[in-house]
């Protein structure tokens, strides 16, 4: 495993230098990644029954099995992760929270270099590389050169798939991790296999680490989205439906960085509808 | 050189219009942008207000709701195709159901957001001749949420239909959600409405549906 690693990362800040090999990897990582994605959706339904005509109408050929998964991981964020977020907001206060927050994603800082450029965004790779040497100076706890006007922007390898045409695939619900899809899915596979900071230390250590840092993830993101969550669970319906809608808008949104979008659905006509707006643009 | 006089006579006239058209639609886009400066300040100016009453708040988010949005746009749009399905009875029955879903459900919301403000950023019109108001939402500590307005003009004034949170349309979230209940139910669209029914009376807001 550690051979791929380091293989892996040699691609991208090894001895070849980015400008020598650095289209050669996207190339090659492409390939992988897209050899990864076709290999989850032929295994996929493979575990599960013939998807009913309802699944196939909303994407989500699986949906059988990711309602399981969905009830599986909302009893265990019911009995677990709520209550432990919920003695982590009570307990720290704002700015440790914060701190904490910002701590964790300096550390995804070469990560998202790495997504900048495999993107081809130069400007933002820039900004990463800025922010990774600002924030370091108060060991990533602290935020300072947000006041300098460069933004976090979140990037993994899920998003520059989608930016090099990759599709969603089949929708997923992956035990723990929560919702995701076969593109994201591989994304997150890549990105613990060549993550640096998961490449230093012993393994025991190493492991311990990894471990902790993906449980404070977790309690950090349960925590930032902590009333959002208890608000959809309580007022939808189908939160398994509210949230699959959810995360494929957000999904969208990151991937296209925020430009605001005009959702194909806005042309259909609602039904026996007379409000139909005439465009003031012909005035 | 007649010919030639009389295209320039209709150059003139076709970029003269255009022109006008452009004036137009800049003058009804900064009017939409104030028209949402003002929508969103009310409705955080009632969130924010400590000494009001949760019915009193309600029946004021009612106002607004009925006067700025364009309620049974969006009903009928979150209902997709279904809506066909639905005899005129169970079609007002959905549409009272839907106002008081979205009354209580927006009223805890805003309250929760009451110390945020928000920042209008520009416009733009989608391709259906919808106007898009782009807005941010901030508290002044974590970083600012997108906050897009979909508007429609129908000549009696600007109405909302959509509204999108950091990418999210709540519009096509509530249509799919629906359609996800309804399809999981064989197609039967009045199980949505005894759903709808039963969140209600969970949500305990009997007073809101009576007013």
């Amino acid at each position: 495993m550690n051979g791929v690693c380091v293989t892996a990362t040699d691609r991208i800040f090894g001895r070849s230098g980015l400008a020598d090999g650095f289209w050669t990897s996207v190339s090659r990582w492409m390939r992988m990644a897209r050899r990864l994605v076709l290999v989850l959706v032929l295994l996929l339904p493979a575990c599960t029954t013939i998807p009913s005509d309802s699944a196939l109408e909303d994407g989500d050929p699986l949906e059988g099995l990711n309602r399981s998964v969905f009830a599986f991981n909302d009893a265990v964020d019911q009995a677990v992760v709520r209550p432990v977020t919920w003695v982590y907001r009570t307990v720290l206060p704002a700015p440790v929270r914060d701190g904490i927050r910002n701590f964790l994603t300096w550390l995804r800082s070469p990560l998202l270099l790495a997504n900048n450029l495999l993107q081809g965004d130069v400007e933002q790779a820039g900004v990463t590389v800025s922010r990774f040497f600002i924030n370091g100076l108060t060991a990533g706890l602290g935020d300072p050169a947000s006041a300098f006007g460069l933004m976090h922007r979140d990037e993994d390898f899920g998003q520059t798939l989608a930016v090099h045409g990759v599709g969603d695939g089949p929708y997923l619900v992956l035990p723990f991790l929560g919702l995701s899809n076969g593109r994201d899915t591989v994304g997150i596979v890549v990105e613990v296999l060549v993550d640096p900071i998961g490449l230093f230390g012993h393994s025991d250590v190493r492991t311990q680490v990894q471990l902790g840092r993906t449980a404070m993830t977790g309690i950090n993101f349960r925590d930032e989205n902590f009333e959002r969550i208890d608000d959809l669970r309580e007022n939808s319906i189908d939160f398994y439906a509210a949230a699959r809608s959810i995360y494929r808008q957000h999904r969208a949104a990151v991937i296209s960085n925020g430009e605001i979008s005009d959702p194909p659905v806005f042309d259909q006509e609602p039904a026996d509808g007379n409000t139909r707006p005439k465009p003031k643009t012909s005035d | 050189m007649r010919v030639r006089g009389l295209l320039l006579v209709v150059l003139v006239v076709a970029a003269s219009w255009a022109w006008r058209g452009d004036l137009s639609a800049a003058e009804t886009g900064k009017a939409a942008e104030q028209f949402v400066s003002e929508l969103s300040n009310r409705a955080l100016s009632i969130a924010g207000d400590a000494n009001m009453s949760r019915d009193a708040r309600h029946e004021l988010y009612g106002q607004i709701l009925d006067r700025d949005f364009d309620l049974k746009w969006i009903s009928r749009f979150v209902l997709g195709r279904y809506w066909r399905r639905l005899s005129e009875a169970d079609r007002n029955h959905y549409q009272t159901l839907f106002r008081d879903l979205v009354i209580h459900t927006y009223a805890q919301r805003f309250t929760s957001h009451s110390h945020y403000t928000v920042e209008v950023i520009g416009h733009g019109f989608s391709k259906q001749g919808h106007i898009l108001v782009e807005t941010r939402a901030s508290d002044g500590k974590m970083t600012p949420i997108s906050l897009d307005w979909r508007l429609v003009n129908n000549g009696d004034g600007f109405k909302v239909i959509d509204l999108v949170i950091a990418g999210i349309s709540l519009g096509i979230t509530q249509r799919n959600e629906y359609a996800s209940v309804i399809r999981s139910n064989g197609g039967r669209v009045e199980v949505l409405l005894t759903e709808m029914q039963r969140q209600l009376e969970g949500l305990d807001i009997s007073q809101v549906s009576k007013s």
